[in-house]
Parts: structure tokens; sequence; C-alpha cells
């Protein structure tokens, strides 16, 4: 902003002469709020730092085999990620898929098919979702949706589907399906929250273009609305992404807890994060601790990646509008 | 000729409410689950919920009984050092991005403050669990302590959860401020330090209070950061460097516990953490939404 | 004071023996409560330009959306009254606005490409939505775009983005895109407003020549584009803010030089609106 003139100006209305005194309190005030931001630097800096510095152990033993080593062995001492690393892939790419699908088609109907008396409401209710806490999701993942899919989701879908890859029995409350459908739901809002503001975005001169050429709404939505809005959408749907993969608690409730490499929708598992939670507090050697540690670096590396790829699209659809954050 | 046209017309009047179908479907779909959580929160919270949730500690593990007392405070301990460490910083920044941020340095430090927002809050527990638990043995002299596990370092790591939220906020909201607004000020001769902190600022407290609220809000309920920094606390404890125990903890505890009265306290305890971070989200919302419109 | 609408002559002054294309029967549209045009009655000939003007706010944008049901796309809006197109109710139940749209066609204010297409899959989208493919589909392109005077301009680039066009050639290219759809009636709302002169003149010639095989109603602000480039004039109102009517409809040449009522000499002398 044009601000930083208007002072100086003042200044020097109020003080003819006296040009180049400008008040001290002036920088110390600005010196604070600097340091304050630089402290954002500094945090991000160290996070890497420290994460690195105490996986060291682990980084220098098993080197990048860990990335696609099966072998987990605390009291043998001998670590590999993959099993963790295929878990968080699994889950969060799935549960991309179901979020973005749904999610899209939800803001949709927010935006082209909702009169304001169901919108406000519904859009209202996909935000509480936002709110509610991660353990409370796994809690209820625990003692409603596990159950659930043991008894009657399970059993029907390898009754109808077991000639799909990956799709064999026997159905656990726990395991992947189970933490993929909670992963789905929980990123939920993230995505509808952005899709709906993209699409509400697209200007009604594309949207009356196609109709007047006799498009159906569907085909509105294909040629007019989707196109215009894809990268907003995309950023969205990243930044889901980047919430499954960091989503901790909720997961470790839910996913079963085992440290072999999923072969089933419903075998158990393990995902970088959850291993980390339930494993941490557990540590049987050092090297078992750098090696979690090591996991965390990794997560920190993936996200830092996926979310710097969604802000820098989300920004450029949304550049010059200040209500992103909060809306 | 023409019973190509209207067979093409039938099959995109078709495709047409097929894909309404399912729009509609996904709009309904969306509120299912949340439907589904809040119904059972209320069915199987709400028979739970008894006073001496909040009267009593824990109990002996296996023993009927007790409360979470010592874990609702130790919440509410945690959400006060959270602030107290992380709003002077977190609102400081966010002055900074909108008053003097307007620069190459100032864009990098508004990305990195929204990646900070992306870091998960696993990956904070441990990166404070290196930094604080681990040298925490350092400091025993001052603190007078001599345990790793401390409130204190559970307070970081929610204060690292609120920063980039409460930045963002306080930035955007500066940026609502009138641009005249500042320039009345600076017309009476009010060097620009002073305009920040007498006029800008106050006009936009409000904004920056919602911010602040919401903010609560999502780190009352976070448990993973706390996993290996307050550790959690089978006995009543405030003590700032001692372990703490808070509700999303003891939730997460009792969720895989044996018990059917762990269980009952787990749907008890979040019904009334969901309570409580559904005033403070709502709440907040509201009040945000009343200023925008 | 009581407003007498005056019926429009059943054809085109210049020609007695065109036949009607459109026709609006006691036309009313409403915007929620509000009526934006009250009580129309007008006929409108094939191969015929007819312009509609009258000062902002009289509903001339409204009545044109009437024509091809683009009006209910705002939400809360209606209609009352009748429109027949080439003799069919457009308003009749089981009638499809999107039917409606393919033999109706629009061409907006600001020219409205789609900014993710090519100029080519521009022109095309409306033919293949109505099933045309392959050289069929490539037929239709070519000659919408040729008919719209954009062919040589950019055949070596019909793969490029329609957005890198200039606004008078992106105006034509949506021209071309309405045609492409083989409609009966070709609506253009102020289409020259966001256009400079010499792409204004371009339109106005485009205009003429697809006058030849289709209705050409166009709503303008402009009473010089009015008077040069239309065969009908009509003259709308809104006075007592319940929604425009018609005041007066005639030849263009007699309503810019003798017009009937003094509300039209008013305003097409430039003494208000």
């Amino acid at each position: 902003m044009q601000v930083t003139e208007t002072p100086a100006r003042a200044d020097f209305q109020r003080s003819p002469g006296l040009l180049s005194r400008i008040d001290p309190r002036e920088n110390i005030f600005r010196g604070i709020v600097t340091l304050a931001a630089l402290a954002v630097v500094l945090i991000i800096v160290l996070m890497i730092y420290e994460l690195t510095h105490e996986a060291w152990p682990a980084i220098t033993k098993f080197g990048p085999r860990f990335l696609w080593s099966t072998d987990w062995n605390p009291p043998k001492a001998r670590f590999g990620a993959l099993p963790f690393i295929a878990g968080t892939l699994i889950t969060s790419l799935l549960a991309l898929i179901f979020g973005t699908v749904i999610g899209v088609g939800a803001s949709l109907f927010l935006v082209e098919f909702a009169p304001p008396w169901v919108r406000v409401p519904v859009s209202y209710m996909v935000e509480l979702l936002a709110a509610i806490p991660s353990v409370v999701y796994g809690l209820w993942g625990v003692f409603v949706l596990g159950p659930w899919i043991q008894k009657t989701a399970g059993p029907f879908i390898l009754d109808y589907f077991s000639w799909m890859p990956f799709v064999h029995g026997p159905a656990l409350s726990v395991g992947i399906l189970s933490a993929v459908l909670i992963l789905t739901i929980m990123i939920l809002p993230t995505i509808v929250a952005i899709s709906r503001d993209v699409i509400a975005a697209v200007p009604r001169s594309q949207r009356e273009g196609i109709l007047a050429l006799g498009a159906t709404r569907w085909e509105m939505i294909r040629i007019a609305v989707l196109p215009y809005a894809r990268s907003g959408v995309l950023g969205a749907a990243i930044l889901g992404l980047a919430r499954a993969i960091g989503e901790t608690l909720a997961v470790a409730l839910v996913i079963g807890n085992s440290t072999n490499v999923p072969d089933s929708i419903f075998s158990p598992a393990y995902t970088m994060a959850s291993v980390i939670a339930n494993q941490f507090r557990e540590i049987e050697n050092d090297t078992h601790e750098a090696a979690l540690i090591y996991i965390g670096l990794l997560l920190l590396i993936i996200t830092l990646i996926v979310n710097a790829i969604a802000r820098a699209l989300v920004w450029r659809v949304t550049r010059g509008q200040i209500t992103t954050v909060i809306e | 000729m023409i019973a190509t046209a209207a067979r093409n017309r039938r099959r995109r009047k078709t495709i047409d409410s097929i894909a309404s179908g399912a729009i509609v479907a996904a709009g309904v779909g969306v509120i299912v689950p949340l439907v589904a959580i809040l119904g059972f929160l209320l069915f199987r919270g709400l028979p739970a919920l008894h006073l001496d949730l909040f009267t009593k500690n824990p109990g002996p593990t296996g023993v009927d009984g007790g409360g979470v007392k010592s874990a609702i405070a130790g919440t509410l301990v945690l959400l006060g050092l959270s602030l107290v460490m992380g709003l002077p910083v977190a609102i400081a920044t966010g002055v900074y991005l909108a008053e003097y941020g307007r620069t190459r340095i100032g864009f990098v430090i508004r990305f990195l403050v929204d990646v900070l927002a992306g870091v998960p809050s696993i990956t904070i527990g441990i990166f404070v669990y290196t930094l604080v638990v681990l040298n925490m043995g350092k400091l025993s002299s001052i603190t007078g302590s001599d345990q790793k596990y401390t409130a204190f370092a559970g307070g970081i790591a929610l204060a690292l959860i609120m920063l980039p939220i409460v930045s963002r906020i306080t930035e955007e909201m500066l940026l609502l401020v009138p641009q005249v607004t500042r320039e009345a000020s600076y017309a009476l001769g009010v060097p620009k330090w002073k305009t920040i902190t007498t006029v800008v600022l106050p006009a936009a407290s409000s904004g920056i209070m919602t911010g602040i609220v919401l903010a609560m809000a999502r780190v009352a309920g976070e448990a993973a950061p706390l996993l290996f920094t307050a550790l959690g606390n089978n006995f009543y404890s405030t003590g700032v460097f001692r372990p703490i125990d808070a509700l999303p903890l003891r939730i997460f505890t009792y969720a895989t516990g044996p018990f059917a009265y762990q269980h009952d306290q787990a749907w008890a305890s979040s019904f009334v953490l969901v309570m409580m971070v559904l005033v403070l989200s709502i709440g907040g919302r509201l009040v945000l939404q009343r200023r925008g419109g | 004071m009581t407003l007498d609408v005056q019926r429009a002559p059943i054809a085109a002054p210049t020609d007695a023996a065109r036949r009607l294309s459109v026709q609006a029967i006691n036309l009313t549209a409403w915007y929620g409560e509000t009526a934006g045009v009250r009580d129309i009655s007008l006929d409108i000939a094939a191969n015929t330009i007819t312009a509609i003007i009258g000062p902002s706010g009289c509903g001339k944008s409204t009545l044109l959306r009437c024509i091809n049901r683009m009006h209910e796309v705002v939400k809360s809006a209606r209609v009352e009254g009748r429109v027949l197109v080439e003799g069919d109710d457009i308003y009749a139940s089981g009638v499809d606005a999107a039917d409606v749209r393919q033999r109706v066609g629009m061409v907006f204010q600001r020219p409205n490409p789609f900014p993710t297409m090519s100029i080519w899959d521009n022109v095309g989208v409306g033919a293949k939505l109505m099933g045309a493919r392959g050289a069929e589909l490539s037929d239709i392109s070519e000659t919408a775009l040729k008919r719209a005077g954009l062919w040589d301009e950019v055949r070596d680039k019909l793969r490029t983005p329609a957005i890198a066009l200039s606004g008078g050639q992106q105006q034509r290219l949506c021209i071309a895109r309405c045609i492409a759809v083989g409609p009966d009636v070709i609506l253009m709302d102020e289409p020259c407003s966001a256009l400079d002169p010499r792409s204004t003149h371009l339109i106005e010639d485009l205009m003429r020549e697809l006058s030849r095989d289709h209705a050409v109603v166009i709503v303008t602000h402009n009473m010089h584009q009015a008077a040069r480039a239309s065969d009908v004039t009509a003259f709308m109102l809104s006075e007592d803010g319940r929604g425009g009517r018609l005041v007066e409809v005639g030849a263009s040449n007699r309503i810019f030089t003798t017009p009937s009522d003094r509300r039209t000499e008013a305003y097409v002398t430039g003494r208000f609106g």
C-alpha cells in the first residue's frame, strides 16, 4: 500500500526543517512486528532442522532404503517406512477421490440448484463438520462406522465386489476402508468451502452464454462452469489432500495398527501420522525414536510440497480478494 | 434426420436428469455424516452426561465412576497458555503483514504463514517434543521441576497451531479498515505506529477477537500435538511445568480402553467438547458474518 | 394518465408480405413482485431487423430475454402472457427452455467466449450439443465463421484460445457461435456497447447480412444505431415504475422522423432519456 508516503509528509508538516527526524518509536514498533513475522520463518527453519537433527541416526543408518523397505521391527532396531507411506498414500488418495466427487457435487448443488433457504443451512452444516475435533471423528469411527462396516457394508461389498482387485476379506471394523471413509468426511468441508466459492465466482455471462445456445443445466455445468473453475477446484482438492495426509488421531483410532503393507481395502494398516501417534509413547530404543521422527520429517516435507502447490493454485484464482481464509 | 434429432434430445435430457440427481444426492449426502455424528453424540453422550463428569477426577483404571474434571481443567489451562504465548506473536505478525507486508519479504512471510497452517498437528507435536520436551532438563533450575512432559510444552504446541490462523485473520481484518481512516489520522500528524495502535487495531478489534475465538475452537479439540508434549495425567494437575490432562487426550485414551464406563465417559466428554467447540465457532462466525454483512 | 399501447403493424412496412416470426401477446415479466415489462404485445417479422429502444430501466433487455426464455434464469423471475415463435407458444407446458433457445439465439452485451476453449471449439460448441459431429460439425463451424465475417481473420489460428482475440472479434465469434446452432431468431442485447466504432460498424453490416435468413432483434441505447441499422423500431418506456410498456412501434424511418406519440418524439429528439 502507499501509506508509507503519508506519515513522512505529516511529520514534515509538523516539524519543518526536521525532515530527517523520524520518531524512534516508529522504528521500534516496526522492529517488533517485523521480528514477530520473522519468528514464523524461524519456526519453519527450526522445525526442519530439529526434525532432521533428531532423525539423523535413522537417516544415516537406513538412508533412502528407509523409503522402500517394509521391515519394521522395533525390537531388532530395523526400520523401513514403506508400509506407512503406502498406507498414507492409499487412504489419502482414495479419500481425495471420494471427497472431491462428493464435495464438488455438493458445491454445485449449493450454487446451481439449492434455493437460499436450503443453501444457507446446508453451507452452515458443512462448516460445522470442520469444527468437530479429530478425536471425536475417531470415537465415532470406533463405535459407529467400524461396526457398520463390519456387519453391513463389508459383507455387502464382499458379496458383490470381491471380483475386484484389492477387495477380499475378512471385513473388520478397522482398516483401510474405515480410514478412507473417515478421511472423506473430514476433508469434505475444506473442499466444499473453497470449490463453492470458486464455482459461485464463475461469471453469469459464462453461464448465460452456453444456456443461450440451448444447453441443459448439466451441459452448462460441464461446459461453462467446471472448466472455468477448474484450477480453484483443483486447489481445493489438493488442500483436502494435505489435510488427509496429516490427519492423525481419527485415523489412528480406526486404521487397525498393522505394520504390514495393506493388500485389501479391509486390511488393517498404519499411516505415517498414525504410526507416530501410536508408537511414539512406547519407544523401544533410540533408533526407534529416530525412525519415527524420520517419518515425521517425511510427513512434513510431503505436506509442505502439497500445501505449496495448493496455495499457489488457490492464490492464482482468488488473487486480489482478501476474504478467502475466513470464508 | 428428425428421428436422430429427437433421439439426441432425449439422450441429453436423460443425462441431465441423471447428473442433476447425482448432484442433489451429493448435496444431501454431505449432511448425512454431520447428522450421524451429532445424532450419536446426543444418543450416546447425553445419557452418559453426569455431574460427576465435571466434579470428579478419573478413578483407578477399571473401576466404574469418576469423571474428567482434571481433563476439563487441563484443557482450560492449555488454552490459556497457548493464548498467552501465541497471541502476541500472532497479532504482531498480522500487523506486519497488513501494514508493512506489501514487499517481497512480506509475500514470502505470508506464504510461510499459510504453509505453517498446513503442517500436520502431529508434526507440530514432534517438533515441540524435540525442541522443548528433550531440553526441559536444562531448564530444571529455572522451572523447579524435573518433568520432561509439561503443560508448558503443550501450550507451545497449541500456540504454533493458533499462530497462522490468528495472524491471517488479523491481517485481513486490518486490511478491511478503510484507508481513509488511516489517512485521517496521518492528516492530524499522528505517526504511523500510533495510528496503527490507537486507530487501526481498535477499529479491527472485534474481527480479530472473532479470529481468536475461532482459533481457540480449533485448538481446544486438538489431541495429536499434546500426545508427546502435555502427555496427559491421571491426576488433577494444573501446574505449568508438570504433565497435564486434556479433554481430547482423555477421549483418545478412553476410546481404545476396554471398559464400558470409559466408553460412556468418552462419549459424554466428546459431547462436552463438541458443545464447547460449536459454541465458540458458531459464536465467532455469527459475529464475523454480522460484521461482513 | 392512461397508456394506449399500440399494436404493432402486422408486417414490417417495407414489405407487406413479410411473415411473422415472433409474437408477444400481453406479456408481463416479473422479478419477484416487481414487473420488468408490463402487458407488451409486439409482432416481429422474419427477415427484418427490429430495434428496441428506450431509456435505461425501461425493460428492453427483459423483453428480449423473454423471447428465448433467458428471463427465467434469474431467480424468482416469472412471465405472464404468451410468446409465439414461428407460431409455437414457447411458454406452453411441456416446452423445454433449452429447445426454445436453440431456435432463438442470443448475443450478449459483452462478448462472452468460453475462455478455456479454442476459437474452433467455441464456434462449434452449440452445434455439437445438438448432435453434430465430424465433417458435419466442421462444415457448420466453418460456414458460421464465414457468415460472421471472421473466417479470414482466424483461419490460421483456429486452435488458439478465443480470449486472445480482440473485443470486436470476440463478439463476432459469439455471433458465429449463435448462428452455428441454426436459430430462427437472433436476439442481440446491446451487442456493440463494449466495442469501438469500427467493430460496431462491422457488426451492423453483419446484422444486415443475418437478416436475410433470420429475424434479428436488437436492444440498443444508441439511437443512431437503431436509426441506421434497423427496419422497425419499438420504443419502450417505464413511466410509473410498474414495468416498461410499449409506446410505439413502426418503420424506423418514420419513428425517427415523424413519431406519432409525443413521448417517442421527446425521446428520439433527445429531450430526455
